[in-house]
């Protein structure tokens, strides 16, 4: 396995936590975003050169460089090839408009540094090849839920994800080699986090519980998606072939599942967090077809899922700090008069989600659809109409929020600020660009389609390297 | 790019196809970051922009009679391909296609001239200009795509801008109301649309029109057997039943006349609503191959254009009545297409969207020249209509009335049979997964303090 010219990716583990350890120090907190943001920057800028050597190299696995396997146990603790390099982009970008655009009522040292952490564990998790970090990383990553300060957080996220990342370390410590348990237990762990039936209620009630931005921030890293593109599928394919349509069988009806149950929620935020985990349902589906254009659709839907999540929870954080939590479900909000900005950015980011053409929700929503119709059948036809349902939530909610009498308690609602705007504008700008060229996107995402559905790994031992299938024919 | 190649009546196509939409980024990219030019640049830049549609359409059907062409194909390649899976980044026109792309043209065209005194110094102002852009761009993509996958994309852009502009009127709840019950309609009967693309895809292994079908329009045939050709047929019909507010889904109609006059006329006199229409016609080889899909298409259209106006007759304001004029002729036009009569299907399409565009355009006006023509006419002028109506016994008569009321009952039927018990099916698996599954209501954690 070749290597990268310099410990790229020890450095992106390391510069985040380097930083949030330095706002823990006395740091004045009007520095503390401009701190966290230059961390950030920082990391992005890391990430994106070891993307670029990962395209130099046509896609290889590369590992770190000489000071990343100084301290490693077997090998190199961090490598990095297709599936894993536009992550590591993806999402420092995301964690940078998720700060960037935080209201300042939640700019205090712990929501920076907790950011941070997050940042870290979840490269950490992306680039592990080696049992032992890969396990810390997943379980590191679920911190803020852990040192939540509210009751309510802990009981409703701590549970499952907390025991979803026990099944996982689970899986690298007791069971010794490859084996149906193994596959078991790495599915169970995807399945608690992501939020399949019956785990749904709990990652559900973390996105529409209090610590909307950081929660959004942990979800958004979709470790769980990463464990079933990287290890479930490919062990699957090997140990359980006839597993994995009970698996998207399983996916499809969550996300219907989900979809119905959006009829009944009637709080906005509760709303949200139903369709953005339905969709994170439909995703999996689209791994677990295991056809190409299912699992392209689930690769670009990923990039969508993860800004439209960000720029939806970002826009509806910054309304909520804004009327004081004084935000309706029952009834128009009418917040459009006077936050004409974040309503066109909502709208835009919830449509995209939704599948609005001229986006890449569009080009994803369509592989989706077509991989899970080629793969179930007539059974597949669920997923359009999960989607469907799914849009009229979005639409619905765009509504609840910005239309309809403006509320006498909110008068002097401020638009968006510039660093709001250009933040969250930069991220649908994203979305627009790749959804006018969507086979830029779909060509960046070739050779992580064809290590998904290339040959089977071996199986993870305790402080063994995390074999995988280096680049497919 | 030599001159020549540039005005090639493919290239000519192409411009007069992206225009509208380049417009649109401009306009909307520019606004979101803060810059809102004035009413009069945003009104100019629209005249330039449809006039250069124009022109460009102009001179591609000059270079076409040059040629003796009946059709042009521009682009190649494909926009989207994965595997199997392949979208082509391609536009045609042919004899069915080249009409209609005229008329959007036109007719948006002609709303945009009317729209800046109509709305002059409303707030909505710049939004109406971008989002018309916007849909005149999904319109022509529709009108003009070379597949069928294309076509999805300029129809979701059509759904979108149309439920927009049903809540142009954002302050007032009705209209917000009715834009998210219209979006409903339309997303349940777009999967249609996208499920039928996907198996004419799955059984041809394209759905690109040139490689579906054999021939030219409207002598076009399809190797489909009879069983595939009904399912594809009913999913189209589907979609088409949607867009042009067939029954029994036509109960959106009126809710739609929410939204500002010139995007009733454009949306549903003129241009939207005939997108149905235009997806049989396209997919009409489909429903020749299956008797059971076309006789589906004719009885719908019928039942449509009879219950419409029935409707119609009782409509107390004008925009309403129109509207379901519209279905009415919507519905003798999926009959033409149904029974096979496409040119006048074509030919009927276009001198509707003309005349009720005007009507549309006029009817806020309606009462004053209601007044002009007694004035003209020197006194009173008797009131017409009721012909047909006295040949009826009065108890159907009477029944009739109220059917005709309730819009035939089909919108309070979807609601009580469909709508209402799966609402109510999820308030129960809500409440039974709060009793199984405990995690905390959240009622402290959603406040803003976080």
């Amino acid at each position: 396995m070749s290597s990268l010219s310099a410990p790229l990716l020890t450095l992106s583990v390391i510069i985040p936590a380097v930083f949030a350890a330095g706002l823990a120090s006395r740091v004045p907190v009007h520095h503390a975003r401009t701190l966290t943001l230059a961390g950030l920057s920082a990391t992005l800028v890391v990430c994106l050169l070891a993307l670029v050597q990962v395209l130099a190299s046509g896609g290889a696995r590369l590992a770190d460089g000489s000071f990343g396997t100084m301290f490693s146990l077997n090998g190199a603790w961090f490598a990095v090839d297709s599936l894993s390099a536009v992550l590591l982009v993806l999402f420092p970008v995301l964690a940078l408009v998720t700060v960037a655009a935080a209201p300042q009522r939640d700019g205090d040292r712990r929501f920076y540094a907790l950011s941070l952490i997050v940042v870290s564990a979840t490269l950490a998790t992306y680039a592990a090849h080696n049992v032992i970090v890969f396990v810390v990383g997943w379980t590191a990553s679920v911190l803020p839920f852990v040192v939540g300060r509210t009751r309510e957080r802990w009981y409703a996220v701590s549970r499952y994800t907390v025991l979803a990342s026990s099944l996982a370390l689970a899986v690298a410590f007791v069971l010794p080699s490859t084996s149906l348990w193994t596959l078991a237990a790495f599915i169970a762990a995807a399945i608690l986090r992501t939020g399949l039936f019956p785990a749904h209620r709990g990652i559900v009630a973390s996105l529409g519980g209090g610590g909307l931005l950081l929660s959004a921030l942990v979800l958004n890293g979709y470790q769980n998606l990463y464990l079933l593109a990287r290890f479930v599928l490919p062990l699957a394919a090997r140990e359980a072939p006839s597993l994995l349509p009970w698996l998207g069988g399983l996916a499809l009806l969550s996300c219907l599942w989900l979809a119905v149950l959006g009829l009944a929620e009637k709080r906005p935020e509760g709303l949200l967090a139903t369709v953005i985990v339905s969709q994170a349902c439909a995703l999996f589906a689209g791994f677990t077809t295991r056809t190409a254009e299912g699992v392209t659709g689930a690769l670009l839907q990923w990039i969508v899922l993860g800004v439209c999540s960000t720029v939806l929870i970002a826009v509806f954080r910054c309304l909520q700090v804004r009327t004081d939590g004084d935000i309706r479900g029952d009834s128009f909000n009418g917040f459009a008069s006077a936050t004409p900005r974040f309503a066109a950015m909502f709208g835009v980011a919830a449509l995209a989600l939704a599948g609005l053409p001229g986006t890449l929700g569009f080009s994803g929503e369509d592989l989706l659809m077509h991989g899970a119709l080629v793969a179930h059948g007539w059974f597949g036809v669920v997923l359009p109409v999960a989607i469907a349902l799914n849009a009229w939530h979005v639409y619905r909610l765009f509504s609840i929020l910005f239309m309809g009498e403006a509320r006498m308690s909110s008068p002097d609602l401020r638009d968006a600020l510039p660093r709001e705007r250009i933040s969250l504008f930069a991220a649908l700008a994203l979305l627009v660009w790749l959804g006018f060229v969507p086979s830029q996107a779909v060509q960046w995402r070739a050779p992580a389609v064809r290590i998904i559905l290339g040959s089977p790994p071996v199986a993870p031992l305790l402080a063994a390297p995390l074999v995988v299938p280096s680049h497919a024919p | 790019m030599n001159l020549e190649s540039f005005l090639s009546p493919e290239s000519l196509l192409v411009a007069a196809v992206l225009a509208p939409g380049v417009v649109f980024l401009l306009l909307a990219f520019s606004w979101i970051l803060g810059y809102l030019p004035a009413e009069r640049l945003v009104a100019r830049v629209a005249n330039t922009t449809f006039s250069f549609c124009l022109l460009a359409l102009a001179g591609m059907m000059f270079g076409m009679w040059q040629t003796g062409a009946t059709s042009v194909s521009a682009g190649s390649g494909n926009w989207l391909e994965v595997h199997e899976f392949r979208i082509p980044l391609a536009l045609f026109v042919d004899r069915l296609s080249l009409p209609l792309v005229v008329l959007t043209v036109v007719l948006v065209g002609t709303v945009a001239v009317f729209s800046r005194r109509y709305l002059h110094r409303d707030p909505g102002f710049h939004r109406f200009f971008i989002l018309l852009h916007l849909f005149a761009f999904g319109a022509l993509l529709v009108f003009s795509s070379a597949s069928f996958d294309l076509l999805v994309g300029g129809w979701e852009l059509i759904c979108v801008t149309s439920v927009l502009l049903i809540a142009f009127f954002q302050h007032r709840a009705a209209p917000a109301r009715n834009s998210v019950r219209v979006f409903a309609t339309y997303r349940a009967c777009d999967v249609g649309l996208i499920v039928g693309a996907f198996l004419l895809h799955h059984a041809t292994g394209s759905t690109r029109y040139s490689e579906v079908f054999e021939g030219t329009w409207p002598n076009q045939t399809v190797a489909l057997e009879s069983g595939l050709a009904t399912a594809i047929g009913c999913l189209l019909l589907l979609a088409a039943m949607g867009k042009s507010a067939q029954l029994p889904f036509s109960g959106w109609m009126p809710r739609a006349m929410e939204g500002p006059t010139p995007s009733s006329a454009i949306f549903y006199g003129a241009i939207s609503v005939h997108a149905g229409a235009y997806l049989l016609l396209r997919a009409q080889p489909i429903f020749e191959a299956s008797p059971i899909a076309s006789g589906l298409v004719v009885f719908i259209g019928i039942a449509t254009a009879l219950h419409a106006t029935l409707v119609a007759r009782v409509c107390t304001d004008a925009k309403t009545a129109l509207a379901y004029s519209s279905v009415s002729q919507l519905g003798i036009i999926l009959a033409e297409i149904g029974l096979g009569l496409s040119w006048l299907a074509v030919i009927h399409i276009a001198g509707h969207a003309v005349v009720r565009t005007l009507q549309f355009l006029k009817a806020p006006s309606a009462l004053h020249e209601y007044h002009g023509m007694h004035a003209a006419a020197g006194g009173h002028v008797q009131a017409t209509g009721l012909h047909y109506e006295l040949l009826l016994p009065p108890g159907l008569r009477t029944w009739l009335y109220r059917f005709s009321l309730d819009r035939g009952h089909f919108d309070t039927l979807i609601e009580r049979l469909f709508a209402q018990p799966l609402e109510r099916f999820a308030v129960r698996m809500k409440a039974v997964e709060q009793h199984l599954l405990p995690v905390g209501t959240h009622a402290k954690g959603s406040g803003p303090r976080e």
